[in-house]
């Protein structure tokens, strides 16, 4: 009997020192979390999320939507009659890891005592920006959006869980306030420094400064036909600020998420770039061209490898290319390589279904040999859009293989520039803002830096050609095709008459916009929204008619807008702001999505048809 | 009657006077001394016998020496030695075969299964093993009331649903049943591959795989929360009570050998079409001949997409813009057609080709085990090997196990066990997404698996997959990629299970014994990648290594009491019990590439080798329990029992929480057949109730959220860092979940158990549900961990026996199930909106259905925004494409409610056919009510692959035929018309055939047609947009109630004759023969779409169809010695 009770003694005894509450305090704690933060850290956190949503910006919103409908070029495979139609959108989100980091430096700084607050006024201000950027991109897309209440939950009590949701005129009115804000607290001084945990700006508060100035043009951009004096008062106040605007390569907003970093896995789907545009980047030499496209599969070799096979070369090919005696390839005429690498499609659906056209649609027909397909248009780079995929040169049918590989430099995306801050200034020059220089100044500058960064991303993500073409095994010919920008491009260029602002100087500076936005993956549809550019008719560059059975088509002015659930509990707020914007919700219909504009694009012309002055 | 007993009694005399025999006759009567009649005599050892008269007479010859055996159902056999007599009265008692009988409950505690006051199942070790299923989970379908078993899409290893009683645990997915090995718990994962966004489920199963259903010897199934209350939270789905083999109660030494073979085969598949071949809709089509002014042929479906070959322009398969299953085409004709390879072949679809793509599935079971036992001791080893081959290519599995158990009496009061397995375990390339590139994937109906199939083709020359890009010769065979991937490609997941248990049993006095045990269940998994690139020259191959483990240990002290006061009866355990659980997770891959194609080892990685790896999940749960039972004159029987559960996983960081939670349990049986005085018919009655609690707690660290930390590398080497906050709200004050369950039933056998009947109802609510709300992120948070509401399951079990047919060597026994389940939700917090979504997503996705719970509303309904819109009349309002000169269904855009997850009702029948040592069974199981949102349907549908996309397509299935009166085509004939049923929107305005716009607003298609201003819709227009991503519905094509009854198992059994069994010197010889899953008697799903391949086996969203599973049977043969 005694050991029963030594026994069961001893299971109370375990069971007491098995309770502990620390002891299970401590089992029930996850090794792999922290209970503190530290403030830099979590603003990396914060700036990483600016752009946390790569490959759906790209695949949907870009490629399928925005790209096809600013006439970029087409969807994968050429226009079908429904490419007005919207399916599945991505884009950035600030709620899920974005703004609670903000609200959490920021709320942090709030409970630090005086005197170590105002060393943290620069890091707090920093959350505005890192916010306003991104909460501009979602408002370009679907209007209004919770932000004057979002985010308080955490530090309210009780939480508050359903914030309203505000309209645009209330986010661009707040927004300008906190970035007057920022930019005063980004100036203070003896601040804790961010340092290198700053991946953008590596701790440089003035630079943020100048951001936040460029997120006021961005604002005012928006507002041109909506409050047009408001936006010129804007723009002198950016072009006046103590803080600066971004004016040098180097203030550029490059957002970099670390050497590992490669964009997304996936590959895009991409359609052929547009006949139009490619000519228009031909036709003046634009350098941007080779930055932004793609070469096709054309080169010598290949067309050497047709003469041999007797196929026909693509009517738009043939002319280029200088025959020999023997009617062999010899090299190119015109402007030679690598503008002669550069083709585009038409972009109407009516085009699609016109048999003549089977030159760009139905290239797996014409322009195979022995099995093998050479596409003869040129495509918008996926290079800036992801790095790691490998590239296979065009070789002829069982020739070498040629592989750019094991080329996987850091992503790179441009998030705002010193060349978007001069055309901004250019243009609201021209619509009366009373600024320090000349519009044609200002346009030089921003075309000259818009065509350094387009550069010099295209190094960075190490396109293919960049440095040669290496099918050409003669090494002059390799390096005469390479696409690097080259010494006094940039002169000629400006010399053209698209970049003389004695005519058509609006039209200009807005083709300008649209092709320096065309390598960021934000702004190009707001652009072609206010400005109406490109322009149905144009000497420059044209909007080409979309039709379908030979009737125009609407294109979609913003995206779908979801309808709320009733498991929301914020639906109310959420149904108010549908109704307050007029908004039919849920429904893809182009007819819809064309006529129930955003309230900044409501007094925007329709597409092509060019700016209001 | 008599005359005919009379006669065969003489027929038996005749036989039998051949020996030197004597005439036997005499009386058997019950224990009340009535005659019963139709027992049969027998004399032992030979097959000469007799059965009683109608009064209970009988009369047999035998020799004199001979030995009578009387046998009747549901009586104790006896056994008389004639030794000269010639009257043998014989007085038989009732045997209430199953009444007497004890089952394994919870914490493996044998109980006389009449003292229960709760219902439960117990399955015979023999019977899971026969079915030679991998997951035992498998094999108990339709074996036990109440037991719902939904098969998924994993395949050979893969898992199956198993839910007992609905779903007790909002917050969790998986509201599986514990597993109980031997007094080990083992939980059963789900797999849960999203059906949106995941091709391929790529299911390794989970734990249960290791079992080695050999080695059992009774499944138990409890159900309600009283069978399993002492199991404590962690048994609050149920549990499965596995007891394995032991070598108690057997004299000398046993051997038993068993042998298995299975052979599984693709037999069929849901309803492809292969009329008609690739082509875009009516309408788009931009290709093929050209009209007088130089247009394609837009409307017209038998154009065909050509290409230049030697001058002429031929019908081809390459670059077909429509190739990869876009099958809006012509009718396949046997034209020439260019093939992938550039040969001239025949235009023509492979009805066989998706079940060409799977091979003929062979397993073996080698089972050896050796038993014995003596005054001292006992001990059982076992040993056995799996090996399987799937139907899919480069599927395996194996399976290696072993199990000792060992007893042996240390003294006369003192006993020790012990036992250990070890399993070992291979699952190799589980992926499942064959099926599916048949039907939204890159092959298409005039796809030829036969042909493209082949290393030569899918491998080129250089090692990588064949391109264009390279000038591969199949470079233009679409799907190499899946063929590579298959056979060139290996994933392996090995698994080791080691189960230890010892336990030391003291008899302190006679009424007091003392069991201490100590357990512990380490289960690790290492899994290896090896992926051979697919560039060229084998270019961006990977090598992945990972490894789990987790071990689970437990510690017991239980003391057993037993005692009798005069009638009753009482006994009584007290326990204590130390739980603890941790995992540990590692993974190495390779970055970039490797050097070296195919060599598959760390350093051959092209860039620095990445890693991954942490320890968690660590919780322990201390617990105190009792169980005290009362019985009076063995027809009453009272249970009490309680726990209390300390858990970690409520203990918040600074230390509080309500960790500690009591819950007791009562229940009661009575065997009301022994009290009152009932017709002789009824042979036995119980009515039993019962009520219970449970308390659960949830899962480790969530209650304790925290900054996350990460870092990144940058230029020059150097790393910055980054700090993520947990956006969960954590209620500071979360209590445990309670499970309040009251059960009551009866089991009522009569006519000597020929009729029987067990019925069971239980109503359960499980309150302060620790789940997770969402909050509108605008908010800042997520998601707020908090109690949140209440689940209620309230369900019928019906069990009901008969046996139709009983002789002398035949015997026909039939068991029927039905049961039924509805779990409601209740008492949301207020932070939970009108309801609170559990899985999917209502207005986005490729399905766009959602399941969800409403306050007050059932668990599981499923909700669309998809559904058609409908005018005030309920007309479907039409989308009219002037463009298009067509019609289709207009999405709502408002979240609606179409269906439901669970099922109304589901059943089995069990039928068993006994004819002297043969034994035949056959099983048929059903399911009615709840829904499937088909992937497979839906797309195939609308891109022309399914039967059902047929419709109106042609004269044949129901198309009209009209001549085109717009201006463009006038004159052109098409037969692929539809009139679509519905209205025109208000103010909708049309082209008319005229030219005239023409509004139609409110009109029918069919007066719109009547009147001239609109012609027939095409039907691939139609059935297109109705079921696409962008604009599809909700329509009868995919979305659809499952009902299904099918025949499960049909096995044949036979025991050889002992002479026999013994020339081979063996004891018993038994061979049997089993088909398992044989097909359907019923299916409500078009297109013959196979109504158990749901995507997981979570609880929330099985009902989602992604992988288009075609139909599997497997037939195994086995032979089993005991020696």
């Amino acid at each position: 009997m005694k050991t029963t009770y030594k026994l069961i003694f001893a299971l109370i005894f375990s069971l007491i020192i098995g309770c502990d509450r620390d002891d299970f305090a401590e089992i029930n704690t996850n090794p792999s979390t922290l209970a503190e933060p530290d403030l830099r850290y979590s603003m990396t956190k914060a700036i990483e999320q600016m752009y946390g949503n790569d490959y759906t910006i790209w695949f949907y919103n870009n490629f399928q939507y925005v790209y096809p409908w600013v006439q970029v070029g087409t969807m994968q495979g050429g226009n079908g009659a429904d490419f007005n139609l919207m399916g599945p959108t991505g884009g950035q989100g600030i709620y899920g890891s974005l703004l609670p980091q903000t609200m959490d430096v920021r709320m942090r700084i709030e409970d630090m005592p005086d005197e170590e607050k105002a060393t943290y006024r620069a890091m707090r201000s920093m959350t505005f920006p890192i916010q306003i950027a991104t909460a501009l991109t979602i408002t370009d897309n679907t209007g209004s959006l919770s932000y004057t209440e979002a985010g308080q939950a955490p530090y309210t009590n009780p939480p508050l869980l359903t914030p309203v949701v505000d309209n645009q005129q209330t986010l661009f009115n707040t927004w300008l306030a906190e970035l007057d804000d920022a930019i005063a607290g980004l100036a203070a001084e003896d601040q804790f420094a961010i340092g290198k945990q700053d991946r953008i700006y590596n701790g440089d508060y003035a630079r943020w400064a100048k951001f936040c100035n460029l997120l006021k043009l961005k604002i005012a951009a928006r507002l041109v036909n909506k409050d047009r004096a408001m936006a010129l008062q804007i723009a002198e106040e950016v072009a006046n600020s103590t803080a600066g605007y971004m004016d040098d390569l180097s203030d550029d907003f490059v957002y970099r998420r670390g050497v590992l970093y490669h964009g997304t896995g996936n590959g895009m789907w991409i359609g052929y770039g547009s006949k139009n545009l490619l000519d228009f980047l031909l036709a003046n030499k634009d350098p941007r061209l080779r930055f932004i496209f793609e070469k096709n599969d054309f080169n010598g070799e290949v067309v050497q490898a047709f003469i041999d096979e007797a196929k026909a070369l693509p009517p738009y090919i043939d002319p280029l290319v200088d025959y020999d005696a023997g009617g062999d390839f010899a090299g190119w005429l015109g402007d030679g390589e690598p503008w002669v690498r550069y083709h585009g499609a038409p972009l109407s659906p009516d085009e699609t279904q016109n048999p003549a056209n089977s030159i760009y649609f139905n290239q797996s027909a014409t322009n195979t040999i022995e099995n093998k397909t050479y596409w003869a248009t040129s495509e918008y780079s996926e290079k800036l859009t992801r790095t790691r995929y490998i590239y296979t040169y065009p070789t002829k049918p069982g020739g070498r293989v040629l592989q750019l590989r094991d080329n996987e430099p850091p992503h790179n995306i441009i998030l705002g520039s010193s060349a978007e801050t001069n055309l901004y200034l250019a243009e609201f020059r021209l619509l009366g803002a009373n600024l320090p220089k000349t519009a044609q100044e200002y346009f030089d500058w921003g075309v000259e830096l818009s065509i350094m960064r387009a550069d010099k991303l295209a190094e960075n993500q190490e396109m293919p050609y960049y440095f040669g073409d290496p099918v050409y095994e003669d090494e002059t010919e390799a390096e005469a095709a390479a696409t690097m920008l080259r010494d006094g491009e940039i002169t000629a260029l400006l010399a053209q008459p698209a970049f003389d602002l004695t005519v058509d100087a609006l039209e200009k500076v807005y083709i300008q916009q649209y092709i320096n936005f065309m390598n960021t993956p934000n702004d190009i549809w707001t652009t072609v929204r206010r400005s109406g550019c490109p322009m149905k008719g144009s000497t420059y560059l044209s909007w080409e008619d979309v039709t379908v059975s030979s009737s125009e088509i609407p294109l979609p002015r913003r995206m779908t807008v979801g309808t709320p659930t009733e498991d929301d509990i914020n639906f109310v707020n959420k149904m108010a702001a549908i109704t307050e914007q007029g908004f039919t919700s849920g429904t893809p219909d182009p007819a819809v999505l064309s006529t129930e504009r955003l309230w900044f694009d409501q007094e925007n012309p329709d597409y092509g048809d060019g700016p209001k002055l | 009657m008599r005359k005919i007993l009379v006669f065969i009694v003489v027929c038996f005399t005749l036989v039998g006077s051949a020996a030197a025999q004597q005439l036997v006759t005499g009386l058997v009567t019950d224990d009340e001394g009535a005659g019963v009649p139709g027992v049969s005599i027998i004399q032992k050892g030979t097959t000469n016998g007799s059965i009683t008269n109608a009064d209970g007479f009988y009369t047999i010859s035998v020799p004199e020496d001979a030995v009578l055996v009387y046998t009747f159902i549901g009586m104790m056999n006896v056994e008389e030695q004639v030794t000269g007599r010639s009257v043998i009265d014989v007085t038989m008692v009732i045997d209430a075969i199953g009444i007497d009988e004890v089952v394994v409950t919870a914490l493996g505690i044998k109980r006389e299964e009449k003292a229960l006051g709760y219902a439960m199942t117990e399955v015979s070790g023999e019977d899971i093993a026969q079915a030679n299923t991998v997951n035992p989970v498998q094999a108990l379908q339709g074996k036990a009331a109440g037991l719902s078993i939904g098969a998924s899409d994993g395949g050979m290893a893969g898992n199956s649903k198993i839910q007992i009683r609905g779903v007790s645990v909002l917050n969790s997915n998986n509201n599986q049943p514990i597993f109980v090995i031997d007094g080990v718990i083992v939980e059963n994962s789900i797999s849960n591959a999203s059906a949106d966004w995941s091709g391929n489920a790529n299911d390794f199963g989970n734990i249960l795989k290791n079992l080695n259903p050999d080695d059992y010897e009774s499944v138990s199934v409890l159900k309600g929360a009283a069978a399993t209350a002492l199991y404590g939270s962690r048994g609050i789905n149920g549990a499965i009570i596995i007891k394995n083999k032991d070598g108690k109660g057997r004299k000398g030494l046993g051997v038993k050998l068993t042998q298995t073979v299975g052979f599984e085969h693709v037999w069929d598949q849901p309803d492809l079409q292969y009329d008609y071949g690739p082509g875009t809709l009516a309408g788009y089509i931009g290709y093929g001949e050209q009209d007088g002014g130089g247009n394609y042929y837009r409307y017209d479906v038998n154009q065909v997409y050509t290409r230049e070959v030697d001058g002429s322009q031929v019908m081809t398969k390459i670059g077909n813009p429509n190739g990869d299953g876009f099958l809006w085409g012509p009718k396949y004709d046997g034209r020439p057609i260019e093939d992938y390879d550039g040969v001239i072949r025949n235009y023509e679809g492979f009805p066989g080709a998706m079940m060409a793509a799977y091979d003929l599935g062979v397993s073996s079971n080698t089972a050896l085990a050796l038993n014995g036992a003596n005054d001292n001791g006992s001990f059982y080893l076992s040993n056995s090997y799996n090996k399987r081959q799937g139907t899919s290519p480069t599927n395996e599995f194996s399976r290696y196990s072993l199990l000792f158990k060992g007893s042996y009496n240390l003294s006369k009061w003192l006993r020790a066990e012990a036992s250990v397995s070890y399993t070992t375990s291979d699952v190799t390339n589980p992926g499942n997404d064959l099926a599916a590139s048949y039907v939204t994937g890159s092959w298409a109906g005039w796809y030829d698996t036969d042909r493209w199939n082949n290393p030569e083709v899918y491998q080129a020359p250089h090692g990588g997959r064949p391109s264009n890009n390279y000038g591969d010769e199949y470079g233009n065979v679409p799907g190499n990629g899946t063929w590579f991937s298959y056979n060139l490609n290996s994933a392996v997941r090995n698994e080791q299970v080691i189960r230890p248990i010892i336990r030391l049993t003291a008899d302190v006095t006679n009424w007091m014994s003392i069991t201490a045990e100590a357990n512990a269940n380490y289960y690790t998994q290492f899994y290896e990648g090896k992926n051979l690139g697919q560039g060229y020259a084998m270019e961006g191959g990977s090598y992945d290594l990972r490894q789990n483990s987790d071990l689970s240990r437990t510690g017991k002290l239980v003391i057993n009491l037993n005692k009798g006061f005069g009638d009753f009866q009482t006994s009584a355990l007290i326990g204590g019990e130390l739980w603890d659980r941790g995992t540990a997770y590692n993974r190495t891959w390779t970055d970039g590439g490797l050097i070296v194609p195919g060599k598959f080892y760390m350093g051959n990685s092209k860039k620095t080798l990445r890693t991954s790896a942490n320890v968690g999940s660590t919780k322990q749960i201390n617990s105190v329990y009792f169980l005290g039972n009362v019985s009076w004159k063995n027809q009453l029987y009272l249970d009490i029992t309680g726990r209390n559960d300390w858990s970690s996983a409520l203990v918040y960081t600074d230390g509080t929480g309500n960790y500690s939670y009591f819950y007791p349990s009562v229940s009661s049986s009575w065997i009301f057949s022994e009290t009152l005085s009932l017709p002789a018919m009824v042979s036995f009655g119980k009515l039993r109730a019962s009520w219970a609690q449970v308390g659960n707690d949830t899962s480790p660290y969530s209650i304790n959220q925290g900054y996350g930390l990460g870092n990144i590398e940058i230029e020059g080497g150097q790393f910055i860092y980054q700090n993520t906050i947990s956006t969960t709200l954590v209620d500071p004050n979360i209590k445990p979940e309670r499970k309040n369950s009251f059960e009551v039933g009866m089991d009522v056998r009569l006519f000597n158990n020929r009729l029987s009947a067990d019925i069971a109802y239980y109503n359960e609510a499980i309150t302060e549900q620790i789940s997770t709300v969402p909050l509108p992120s605008a908010s800042g948070l997520s998601r707020m961990l908090t109690n949140v509401g209440t689940l209620t399951n309230k369900g019928f079990e019906l069990s009901l026996g008969f046996t139709p047919v009983q002789t002398l060597n035949f015997k026909w026994e039939s068991t029927f199930t039905y049961w039924n389940n509805t779990t409601m939700v209740s008492d949301l917090v207020d932070e939970v909106g009108e309801y609170k979504g559990l899985a999917g997503y209502v207005t986005y996705g490729n399905f766009r259905v959602g399941s969800v719970a409403f306050e007050d509303g059932e668990y599981g309904v499923l909700m669309t925004d998809t559904k058609p819109l409908e005018d005030d009349n309920g007309n479907k309002i039409l989308t009219w494409r002037d463009d298009r000169r067509g019609a289709y269904y207009t999405r709502s855009y408002e979240a609606q409610e179409i269906g439901k997850i669970n099922p109304d009702f589901e059943g089995s029948l069990y039928n068993t056919f006994s004819f002297k040592g043969l034994v035949v069974s056959v099983l048929l199981d059903a399911r009615f009510g709840g829904h499937i949102a088909s992937y497979s349907n839906k797309y195939g549908t609308s891109y022309g692959i399914m039967e059902t996309s047929n419709k109106w397509r042609d004269e044949e299935n129901g198309g009209m035929t009209w001549t085109s009166q717009y201006a463009d085509i006038a004159g052109q004939e098409f037969h692929d018309g539809m009139i679509p049923e519905g209205v025109f929107a208000e103010g909708q305005t049309v082209t008319a055939p005229g030219g005239e716009t023409v509004d139609v607003g409110g009109m029918t298609y069919q007066e719109a047609y009547n009147a001239g201003h609109v012609e027939p819709t095409h039907a691939s227009l139609y059935t297109y947009f109705n079921s696409s991503w962008s604009s599809g519905v909700i329509n009868d094509n995919w979305f659809n109630e499952v009902k299904y009854i099918a025949v499960r198992n049909i096995s044949i059994g036979y025991n050889l004759p002992k002479s026999l069994a013994q020339r081979v010197k063996a004891q018993n010889v038994y061979v049997s023969l089993n088909a398992r899953n044989l097909g359907y008697l019923y299916n409500s799903l078009p297109n013959n779409l196979n109504p158990e391949s749901f995507r997981g086996t979570s609880s929330s969203a099985s009902y989602y169809e992604r992988s288009f599973t075609p139909y599997t049977r497997m037939y195994t043969i086995s032979l089993s010695i005991d020696f």
